[in-house]
């Protein structure tokens, strides 16, 4: 049994005893303490920021070329705080309620209420940093509403939150560099944790200009890498986004909670062809005067403009009559993918499903459509050369977020004494469905008001032994991770490592994505291991290990994701209810709707390594509900 | 969305490192679908590079989705190519005839060495930011967030600004690789807001003081910049940016 | 921004590429003032010999005046010089390998991009305007600069040359105002549009009433 660390006494109070019952570091000791931070995005530059602030010495790894470009920045629609400025009844305990229903039941309360608790003040810090967010005319912060609630919470700015926010974290992050308490290496990429007397003690980096391999230690390891959906291959994810250093850590001994939550954003532009490399996601807000529909018949070869309307089946809107195109994200998806299925798919690919506005033109005008929606028409019409105000959009799901990650405590540390673990690579605030608005609070919350406290309390309370990059563990992790260049370099074989990706991707997508099945699960377990060995036989990555090799990044990171996969169907697998964005098929109401197992699985899966080829250990953390009832969504 | 498939001649800048001196190299790619980005045409010159055992083309690039400024090249002479307001992620291969020659290169400027073909070190940018790009305040301090009003025709012009993302292009564009633009772009989102106001003078003074230090030239109020600029940034920043500038040497 | 670097004025400024900009667009602007009262005084050549020669004379008789005004304008042009010369370098420098295939903008004028080719045909102007018209012109009681500049103005290569340098002289300054108001960040977008069309007027309005000097003694003037 894994315990979560929640500090007791009444939800609404726990963080402030907590944060009494933390010991603090005095002023002139923190400077003594080395913090390594791995990843620059809304968690890891956030924390790499106010840990310099403290008088840490901060040691920061991006992948990117500037830790301005870490993956936050594709962020649209905004994020969410409990600050109740619309008047409209939100509240901190209303935040943490959504969101808490909203991840199906299955995230840990305590962090959530925390989560909502500290909203607000991200909302003031960024305000302060100079974040450029949309304001109403009498000069004060303007909100939106967004799915899954019923205020309106979400502050923006523009479609570019994630980007102003990242850049308002990296404008702290680069004056921490100017004063010195931050070191900034970029182009490094994490290749292994080292570990030292059973603590987390420091990092291998490959330096991706010279291809050299570098040692850091340091007194703890904080890990903000981000989500692992790229395993998929086809993701809303930009192409660097892996599990390489969470997945290193889960191998040193860290647990990984959750794999098989994943989220899939119903509207995302459909695959092109066998060439794309990624897809690109439009806001779901598009749902609100959008009707989504496929021809009733079967391969109907016509154009959508040319389908009678009794031909047309609005299938949300005659299956789920009271919310209509407005179902969460993962109904939504799970309906698309079930027309293709029934082979009404329309679009060459055959995999998208029409989003049709023409009543919503008709019934508001063209204008009204454009001021709502013109950016997002905007970018629909680049990508797809099709103009959205005459021809019918066509939207298909993707692979979007991840809910698991390694698993961490209330104090978002790892069972790995000294690893921390923040943002999107942590497991611990979505549950099994994360809501619209969210991703950049957490980021924020554990960065700039989470971790600042809990890491205190760990360094002041933990006696160090001296640990420098000539300790014997630094050696070794370095040598293995020099080897295994080697290795992908030698194989030499017929085949890209993109194919062996698509592969991979295409397997997990079909056997392992919306909808889940036994069957399916069991299959893709037997073929990733045959995908796995023959990417060792016959991968070819060309060049050398000394040098600036985008192929060989590429390929240390498919060889783990081809590792990786195996645990998160095997989560799947052994996870037989369905839960948020987790649908198995096998347990589903009579309306075809995700039917939890609340008696069996009110709990975090968390596995342990036990070997690339052996089957992990599974530990459960029970999830306990005092302050919120559980019951069963419905959307008829 | 109708879908065909064209053949190229892509002639692109080879250097093995930043010590080489690199040279044009031509390729065809063949059977390029139109609706694939041009970064997307680029993977597939290089998954036929690696099948031929050659080194594939090194390229910067990210997030594909025209936000995270890490790609971009110079296409006939055009950075991130002949669309306006786009990025090389997001430029469609329908734009280009079947049976075209592109010449692809990287970013040249003193400040942005070449590190391998296409790639450029950019961290230049990040030293500037360093020197004074953001509001000196810590975690902890701030007040409520609608302590303070900002009219939200301030709010926007400060957004329009804060667009940028940092990918260089005007840098590339520029006939005198002067970095005026990016510099006055963040200068201009804090120096517009009350909140960046009050070390407004300092940070102008103090971001180009970085900026000369890394090389780049002067501008001369050509414009090249704010046409290429994927994110249409104009040249009312680099104005402001002259102002606060002259305002801080007058304050001192 | 705790530490801010001391610097003299001198330094922190004209060391700046920014302050050298803001130098040369002053230095441009007292520049563009003398054209417009150069241009002003010698109009008086279409009013005669006799209009203009007290015109001279009220020139010269200005004294010390005169020097101060000439030693302005030697100082001005002296910077203006050595900067465009200085900046153009460091441009050159910023990018040492260039561009195999370079395009340029639609929207980007070709006044803006060759300034520092304008300004050396106006700099070698200069000087055989001066040697011409100013310093090797032996002066004294009863010179006559009307006689003077007929006589120069009577041969037909020297006005072509005249007219060619004055049309780049209107390209220069087409972009030399509007960059300079760009320069001192008074640009609105209001305003701006305006100060471009203004720019590009002037211009061509100077370049005109130069031109028509030499267009006008030849004429009238050039007694063959």
């Amino acid at each position: 049994m894994l315990d979560g660390k929640i500090p007791s006494g009444p939800i609404a109070q726990k963080w402030d005893n907590h944060k009494m019952d933390l010991k603090l570091v005095n002023p002139a000791n923190k400077r003594k303490f080395t913090i390594i931070v791995v990843g620059t995005g809304l968690a890891g530059g956030s924390a790499a920021a106010s840990l310099a602030e403290l008088g840490y010495n901060v040691l920061n790894f991006c992948i990117q070329d500037s830790p301005r470009r870490a993956h936050s920045i594709a962020a649209q629609g905004g994020i969410n705080a409990a600050k109740n400025y619309p008047n409209d009844g939100d509240s901190i305990h209303r935040l943490f309620y959504d969101t808490v229903k909203g991840g199906d039941y299955r995230a840990r309360e305590a962090n959530v209420y925390r989560l909502a608790q500290v909203s607000n003040n991200i909302i003031d810090q960024c305000v302060a940093q100079g974040v450029p967010f949309a304001r109403e005319y009498g000069g004060y912060l303007d909100n939106r509403s967004f799915g899954g609630a019923q205020v309106s919470r979400t502050f923006y700015a523009r479609g570019q939150t994630g980007q102003q926010l990242l850049l308002g974290a990296y404008s702290s992050l680069m004056r921490q560099v100017n004063t010195g308490k931050v070191k900034l290496f970029t182009r490094r990429e994490m290749l292994d944790l080292v570990v030292v007397g059973g603590k987390a003690r420091g990092i291998i980096v490959r330096n991706l200009v010279s291809g050299e391999l570098e040692r850091y230690s340091a007194d703890a390891v904080v890990i903000a890498t981000g989500g692992y959906g790229n395993v998929y291959y086809l993701s809303t994810n930009a192409k660097a986004c892996n599990v390489t250093a969470a997945w290193r850590a889960y191998k040193k001994g860290a647990f990984f909670a959750n794999p098989c939550f994943t989220q899939i954003h119903p509207t995302c532009i459909p695959v092109h062809g066998e060439s794309q490399s990624k897809l690109t996601l439009m806001s779901e807000s598009l749902r609100n005067d959008g009707r989504v529909w496929v021809p009733k018949a079967k391969d109907d070869k016509r154009k959508a403009s040319e389908i009678p309307e009794n031909e047309r089946d609005y299938y949300l809107e005659r299956k789920y009559p009271s919310f209509g195109n407005l179902v969460p994200r993962d109904v939504a998806s799970r309906n698309s993918k079930e027309q293709c299925d029934l082979g009404k798919g329309v679009g060459e690919t055959k995999l998208a499903v029409y989003l049709d506005f023409a009543d919503a033109i008709k019934r508001v005008g063209e204008n009204v459509i454009r001021e709502k929606y013109g950016n997002l028409f905007q970018m629909y019409e680049k990508i797809t050369a099709s103009n959205p105000y005459k021809e019918s959009m066509m939207i298909y799901p993707a692979i979007h977020y991840t809910m698991g990650g390694l698993w961490v405590d209330y104090n978002l540390m790892s069972n790995l004494e000294g690893l921390f673990v923040l943002g999107e690579a942590n497991f611990s605030d979505h549950g099994a469905n994360r809501l619209g608005a969210s991703a950049l609070m957490q980021g924020l919350a554990d960065g700039y008001f989470v971790i600042p406290y809990t890491i205190g309390g760990y360094l002041a309370g933990t006696k160090f032994d001296k640990v420098d990059t000539e300790n014997d563990a630094f050696k070794e992790a370095e040598s293995q991770a020099g080897e295994r260049a080697k290795k992908l370099l030698s194989v030499n074989g017929k085949r890209t490592v993109d194919s062996f990706h698509k592969e991979l991707g295409l397997l997990l997508w079909d056997k392992c994505g919306m909808a889940r099945n036994e069957k399916g699960l069991l299959e893709a377990k037997k073929r990733i291991p045959e995908i796995r060995a023959e990417f060792w036989e016959n991968v070819k990555v060309t060049g050398n290990a000394n040098e600036l090799n985008q192929d060989l990044e590429k390929a240390g990171r498919v060889a783990d994701f081809l590792e990786f996969a195996e645990v998160l169907v095997h989560d799947a697998l052994i996870r037989t209810e369905s839960c948020g964005g987790h649908f198995r098929e096998e347990s589903q109401t009579a309306e075809n709707e995700a039917k939890r197992d609340d008696e069996n699985f009110s709990h975090v899966s968390a596995w342990e390594f036990k070997g690339t080829e052996a089957t992990p250990v599974l530990h459960k953390e029970p999830l306990v509900f005092e302050n919120v009832k559980l019951t069963q969504r419905s959307y008829k | 969305m109708s879908t065909k498939k064209i053949d190229l001649t892509v002639k692109i800048w080879r250097q093995k490192n930043s010590n080489d001196k690199g040279r044009l190299e031509t390729y065809t790619v063949k059977e390029v679908s139109t609706d694939s980005s041009f970064l997307e045409m680029l993977d597939l010159v290089n998954e036929n590079l690696i099948l031929e055992g050659k080194e594939p083309v090194a390229f910067d690039h990210d997030c594909r989705e025209g936000i995270c400024g890490m790609c971009g090249s110079v296409v006939n002479g055009e950075a991130h190519g002949p669309e306006a307001g786009t990025t090389l992620c997001q430029l469609h291969m329908r734009h280009f005839k079947n049976g075209e020659t592109l010449v692809i290169e990287p970013w040249r400027a003193k400040a942005f060495p070449v590190l391998r073909d296409l790639v450029v070190d950019r961290s230049a940018f990040d030293r500037i930011i360093s020197a004074g790009g953001y509001v000196s305040m810590n975690v902890g301090g701030a007040p409520d967030g609608n302590a303070i009003p900002v009219p939200k025709k301030t709010a926007d012009l400060s957004m329009d600004a804060a667009s940028c993302i940092g990918c260089g292009a005007c840098v590339a564009a520029c006939p005198n690789a002067s970095a005026m633009l990016f510099v006055s772009a963040k200068v201009s989102q804090l120096a517009l807001l009350p909140q960046g106001k009050a070390e407004g003078s300092a940070r102008a003074k103090n971001m180009v003081e970085k900026m000369d230090e890394e090389g780049f030239g002067n501008c001369t109020n050509i414009g090249e910049c704010e046409a290429a600029c994927p994110k249409e940034i104009n040249l009312t920043n680099i104005a402001r940016l002259n102002r606060e500038f002259f305002k801080s040497t007058l304050s001192e | 921004m705790d530490q801010t670097t001391k610097l003299s004025f001198a330094n922190s400024f004209f060391g700046r590429s920014i302050g050298k900009k803001q130098l040369m667009a002053v230095t441009g602007l007292v520049l563009y003032g003398f054209l417009i009262g150069h241009l002003t005084g010698n109009t008086l050549l279409f009013k005669g010999a006799e209009k203009f020669n007290a015109y001279a004379e009220f020139l010269q008789s200005l004294g010390g005046l005169l020097v101060l005004v000439r030693v302005v304008l030697l100082v001005c042009f002296v910077v203006h010089i050595f900067l465009g010369i200085k900046l153009t370098r460091e441009n050159r420098d910023a990018r040492p390998i260039r561009y195999q295939v370079k395009k340029d903008a639609s929207n980007t004028s070709f006044a803006s991009k060759t300034m520092i080719y304008t300004g050396i045909i106006l700099l070698i102007f200069i000087v055989v305007h001066l040697f011409n018209f100013t310093l090797l012109i032996p002066k004294g009681e009863g010179f006559n600069t009307f006689e003077m500049v007929a006589g120069l103005f009577s041969f037909p290569a020297y006005v072509v040359y005249y007219v060619f340098s004055m049309l780049v002289l209107g390209l220069h300054i087409s972009h030399g105002l509007q960059s300079a108001f760009q320069t001192f960040g008074w640009n609105t977008p209001k305003f701006m549009p305006c100060i471009k069309n203004l720019s590009s007027v002037l211009g061509i309005v100077i370049a005109v009433g130069y031109i028509s000097l030499p267009i006008f003694m030849f004429i009238n003037h050039g007694g063959h």
